[in-house]
């Protein structure tokens, strides 16, 4: 099968790797449809990572992949059935394999409906995180939200707020495109970090307490620290971000002893069962409750893949979210 | 003013009583509508209660109000403001209800200026299945079930669909409340009185059972029906109100086996009886949910009696019923008549 696969930082190359083989339990996917994640390019695409770790698995960086199966060594997942499919994962290595191919083989299949197209149908997954992330903070008309970082991911959390009655939903971004969609999902004051003073802005808006819950999707390593700033106390923060090794965030633990602050990571990736935020997202989306399609801003294909991840990298030409069709 | 009080099962008198006076930090509210709950009709006016019960305070037994303040001794609540407005059992004056033509309360929550108030009302009766709601945690990754699809069950199971239910199933002897039920975001409904509820419940969730049962049946049996439903380790919402006289065997051995949480709820006792409501009342000004889908009849004054009747009777297609109230004041009744 052709695949690319990441060979230096910044560095995609085509390749012609062996077609998997499904394993007991697992399917062969042929892979429709894929979106960028900002995990793919902060902390694989982008940065200079240490020489051993280059090249990556053929498909990698990527995880977020829906297509049909064409093989199946699983009976509840027949072939000809429509799915998103996640990586395999080794504990020790991280993802084995990735969906910047023509095939994957996994045993965690989320089963898709049979209408609508894939492109469309896998991000469910990123929104699926946000599902997710809303179990930590459990219910939420009762409660004040900040969501600090709008990308997919924290846009999707906007989103999922919003539409189970947060009482508030403040959205925060480096860029003004992105706290424009911020708005439209739902969020009813946006802050730039950049022009804003966003302590001053925060406490204004909830009457000098801080907000109930921040969820920290910033992607930067101080952003939890951020986070302590604007929730109130005894409040909570669900921290999405992954933070890069040679980027360690030195925690004022004062701050979070004084605040009593319940901080809670979401890690979807890497959580005991992935795979089932993302299928109660399927089950949303198909009874209408919300459409993470709307998060799409680009549809490019195969040959336009590492340009792609340049411009996700860079936040260029506002970007969200990409779909690429993987012909 | 003028007012109705339940002097007998099932008999609602006009009289004529003293205007209510407000206690520090109570205001007057006139009252423009109010709405009849069913815990108004079994536990109160379709029972036959101690003889020394009767009359009722007059207004009651009615607590879904709403109107607009005429006198005010708290600052936070001015003249004119437009309120929903529930009867204080601690007020000094008495708890008053909604079937008289003024209240003394504290307990109000602040209505916006647009919209008609009592499509505002609705959402006391909501507010309260928010605030129930809010027990069972987060939605998304669980199957509810609510047992009676009358204004709280179906308040249930709106709230249900908009927090993100992975299924929402109504469950009602009626069909035209279970028509409601989907119309308003059931994924599926049973009617309780033609098929099997353990085994339809089974096949609707492809064997999945459901993670929490909401009791809004006001059905005396209804608990134990909800133990019978619910999943392993699950949860159970008792909303309904059960008349002393009707409580019924708890099947005991049932509820330890399933290891379910029962929590009984009722935001009217809680220590924050307003914030519910207040937020209903948000939720429905930004668009969120409109409990006013559940009006389906209106009554004049005159009618009030009536009113009680079809809503204790399950006729006509009832769900919810506003009472005019403000036509109080015009009508040519007699003070003591009975309507």
């Amino acid at each position: 099968m052709k695949a690319y696969q990441l060979t230096g930082p910044q560095t995609l190359e085509e390749v012609t790797a062996p077609d998997p083989e499904p394993k007991d339990g697992q399917v062969l996917l042929k892979i429709e449809h894929v979106s960028i994640c900002g995990s793919d390019t902060h902390l694989n695409f982008h940065p200079t990572l240490p020489e051993e770790q280059y090249p990556f698995a053929p498909g990698l960086p990527c995880h977020e992949i829906a297509g049909t199966i064409v093989e199946s060594k699983n009976p509840n997942n027949p072939v000809g059935q429509r799915a998103i499919i996640l990586p395999t994962f080794d504990q020790g290595v991280g993802m084995t394999n990735g969906g910047l191919a023509e095939l994957i083989a996994s045993e965690k299949v989320i089963p898709l409906p049979d209408y609508g197209d894939t492109s469309d149908w896998v991000m469910c997954q990123p929104a699926g995180t946000a599902i997710q992330a809303s179990r930590e903070w459990g219910t939420t008309d009762d409660k004040t939200f900040l969501v600090m970082g709008q990308g997919a991911i924290g846009l999707s959390t906007t989103a999922v707020a919003y539409r189970m009655g947060a009482q508030k939903v403040i959205g925060v971004d480096l860029d003004d495109y992105r706290l424009a969609k911020a708005a439209e999902l739902g969020a009813s004051l946006t802050l730039n970090a950049d022009r804003d003073n966003l302590v001053e802005a925060v406490m204004d808006a909830t009457d000098g307490q801080g907000v109930d819950v921040v969820v920290e999707a910033t992607g930067d390593s101080n952003g939890i620290n951020v986070a302590m700033e604007l929730v109130r106390r005894q409040g909570t923060i669900v921290s999405f971000t992954l933070v890069a090794a040679d980027d360690p965030t030195v925690l004022r633990h004062q701050e979070w002893m004084r605040k009593e602050i319940r901080i809670l990571p979401t890690n979807a990736a890497g959580a005991i069962d992935p795979v089932a935020p993302i299928r109660d997202m399927v089950g949303l989306r198909d009874r209408g409750w919300w459409d993470p399609a709307e998060l799409i801003t680009h549809r490019v294909g195969w040959d336009d893949i590492p340009d792609a991840y340049e411009m996700y990298s860079d936040r260029s030409d506002g970007v969200i979210k990409v779909a690429i069709a993987i012909e | 003013m003028k007012a109705y009080q339940l002097t007998g099962s099932r008999r609602l008198e006009q009289v004529d009583v003293d205007d209510p006076t407000p206690a520090d930090g109570e205001v007057v509210v006139q009252i423009e509508c109010g709405s009849v709950c069913g815990s108004d009709t079994h536990v109160r006016y379709q029972p036959v209660l101690a003889e020394e019960q009767y009359p009722l305070p007059p207004g009651a037994p009615c607590h879904e109000i709403a109107g607009t303040i005429v006198e005010s001794r708290n600052p936070d609540h001015p003249v004119g403001q437009r309120v929903i407005a529930l009867p204080d059992p601690s007020s000094p004056g008495g708890a008053g209800g909604g079937l008289a033509e003024y209240i003394a309360t504290g307990l109000v929550i602040t209505l916006p200026d647009t919209g008609t108030t009592e499509d505002w009302l609705m959402c006391q009766p909501t507010g309260t299945v928010l605030y129930s709601a809010r027990r069972w945690g987060q939605s998304t990754d669980k199957r509810i079930a609510v047992i009676g699809q009358g204004a709280i069950g179906l308040s249930f199971t709106m709230i249900a669909e908009r927090t993100g239910a992975k299924q929402v199933i109504g469950i009602d002897l009626l069909d035209y409340r279970l028509d409601k039920s989907r119309e308003l975001g059931a994924t599926d409904t049973i009617n309780a009185d033609r098929e099997h509820v353990v085994e339809a419940l089974a096949e609707v969730t492809n064997g999945e059972g459901v993670d929490v049962v909401v009791d809004a049946s006001a059905d005396p049996d209804g608990l134990n029906q909800a133990v019978s439903l619910v999943n392993m380790y699950g949860t159970i919402i008792g909303f309904s109100q059960i008349p002393r006289d009707q409580l019924p065997t708890f099947r005991h051995p049932d509820w330890m086996m399933k290891e379910a949480r029962i929590i009984a709820t009722g935001s009217s006792l809680s220590q924050t009886p307003t914030e519910a409501i207040q937020t209903m009342v948000d939720l429905k000004d930004r668009g969120w949910l409109d409990p006013s889908v559940l009006i389906t009849h209106h009554s004049a004054w005159n009618d009030i009696p009536d009113a009680y009747e079809m809503y204790a009777g399950y006729t006509d297609g009832i769900i919810k019923n506003v009472l005019d109230i403000s036509g109080a004041g015009k009508s040519g009744s007699k003070a003591g008549a009975a309507s």
